[in-house]
């Protein structure tokens, strides 16, 4: 049934992509993100739906009349150049055969961030993406927060089997990346039952949080908690509803939670902390012998590699920045940093032009949620591996994308200014002319 | 109760693209459906 379900819902998806490419690109969002195909149980779950969706979308683009470069050339040229590294990289690879299949995945989680801050032209469509982000995470933020209240937190929450959101720390690292979204979408939704429904889905996907025994993610959250509060002017309203949301919560976890959380102060007697260190110090190591090379895409995760290091060990890198390191050597760090750096600046420019002026109150909210989403990639990230998570690209694409819109409609908002007034002075000035 | 919500998932992604389809090249702020915003946003038409 949910094979049948999703053939259908692509191929329909498809035959709209022909017409209208944004669609596809929609659709291949929530493909890469939600990963719907690992849900299934047959004949759906081998199908490349990604590569399909990523060609017709690509061929739509090409002959249809849309705009054929970003808007943002910084952002897009430090991608494509941090993906031109990583390929020249993957030649000087730890293990070449073994790199070049995650290299083949990379370039399309790059490709998708890319395509989509070149079709997103406009509010509506930045709208609808942020909404399919919302949905692809959300459903296991749903999934995960029912499962956690039914189990009393018992069990942990992971993400679909085989994919960047399979393990307990990167789903629960991509759910407190998904909260800002959430949040943003119910502060400009119009519908009521849309606001209650998101507000439901924030809470249920906080509880997925808790569920995911994932350190990280506790560290995350609390950097976009007090983030979010700095930069809020209702700090009293919201320390009150964090207070309803967050107290209940914690109250229903059992004392293996607080155990967990408890145990992140003991880093330096903690055995999976201890093997994080391991890990940095090898990529580290790694990174210095083969400058400015890396070992390539999960080239950490080889033994063969360790064997070289510390023999008999293998941790895989946890930690987005010696993740990069490690793999894609000092030169690779730099850009990634430099990426990393791009759509911060591009978010601060948004909030700092848009500051202040109601009418652009939508596009500050925007730039807010993408940066805390951001915030939540860099600070849980650091002890992560998830250096080429999908949303990265996309939020570093889309930064460029929303300080583009926001200045067309602040250029349109002077222009709006201006005309009254040279109306008024030819409507003064005229009568008196005839006078 | 899991496949219904796997279903409901597929129907929401079908309602954002058939809204995005249908509002494409206007202001969010102007856009009509389920998914319209609740307040100005942009200059004013």
């Amino acid at each position: 049934m949910r094979d049948i379900a999703l053939s259908l819902f692509v191929f329909a998806g498809l035959l709209v992509t022909f017409r209208f490419p944004f669609a596809g690109m929609l659709i291949w969002v929530l493909l890469s993100i939600m990963n719907p195909h690992q849900e299934t149980y047959s004949f759906a779950q081998n199908i490349q739906w990604n590569l399909i969706v990523a060609v017709v979308t690509i061929a739509s683009w090409l002959v249809s009349r849309e705009r054929k470069l970003p808007p943002d050339g910084f952002t897009t040229t430090a991608i494509l150049v941090l993906l031109a590294w990583t390929t020249l990289n993957t030649f000087f690879a730890f293990d070449p055969a073994w790199s070049w299949v995650y290299w083949n995945r990379a370039w399309k989680t790059v490709a998708m961030g890319v395509l989509a801050g070149i079709l997103t032209t406009n509010r509506v469509r930045f709208q609808a993406l942020i909404w399919m982000v919302a949905l692809s995470l959300g459903y296991y933020g749903i999934k995960g927060g029912i499962f956690t209240l039914m189990t009393g937190g018992t069990n942990r929450v992971f993400g679909p089997p085989d994919s960047m959101l399979g393990d307990n720390n990167q789903l629960g690292l991509a759910l407190v990346m998904v909260l800002p979204l959430l949040h943003f979408l119910r502060v400009h939704s119009a519908s009521r039952w849309i606001r209650a429904g998101l507000l439901f889905s924030l809470v249920l996907t906080l509880a997925a949080i808790f569920g995911t025994y994932s350190r990280e993610s506790y560290i995350a959250l609390g950097a976009v908690v007090i983030a979010f509060w700095l930069s809020t002017r209702k700090k009293l309203r919201y320390s009150a509803i964090g207070a309803l949301v967050f107290i209940p919560l914690l109250m229903l976890m059992p004392a293996s939670f607080y155990e967990r959380a408890a145990s992140i102060q003991q880093y330096n007697t903690d055995v999976s902390f201890q093997s994080r260190l391991d890990s940095w110090w090898v990529a580290w190591r790694y990174a210095m012998d083969h400058a400015p090379f890396g070992a390539g895409f999960y080239g950490m995760n080889l033994q063969g590699l360790w064997n070289q290091y510390i023999p008999g060990e293998m941790h895989a890198a946890h930690s987005i920045y010696f993740q990069v390191l490690g793999e894609q050597g000092i030169v690779g760090l730099a850009l990634y940093l430099l990426v990393l750096l791009a759509g911060v600046l591009r978010l601060r420019s948004v909030h700092r032009e848009t500051r202040n002026i109601p009418a652009l109150r939508w596009e500050y909210d925007a730039a807010q949620a993408l940066w805390l989403s951001l915030l939540a990639f860099c600070v849980g990230g650091a002890a992560a591996p998830m250096a080429f998570f999908d949303l990265l690209f996309l939020w570093v694409m889309l930064s460029g994308t929303l300080l583009y819109i926001a200045r067309q409609a602040l250029g349109q908002r002077r222009d709006d200014i201006a005309a009254p007034d040279t109306y008024e002075t030819q409507a003064v000035e005229l009568p008196r002319a005839g006078v | 109760m899991n496949g219904l919500f796997f279903l409901a998932s597929l129907v929401w992604a079908g309602v954002i693209v058939l809204w995005c389809l249908r509002n494409d090249r206007g202001d969010a702020a102007g856009a009509k459906g389920i998914l319209r915003l609740n307040e100005p946003s942009g200059p004013k038409k």
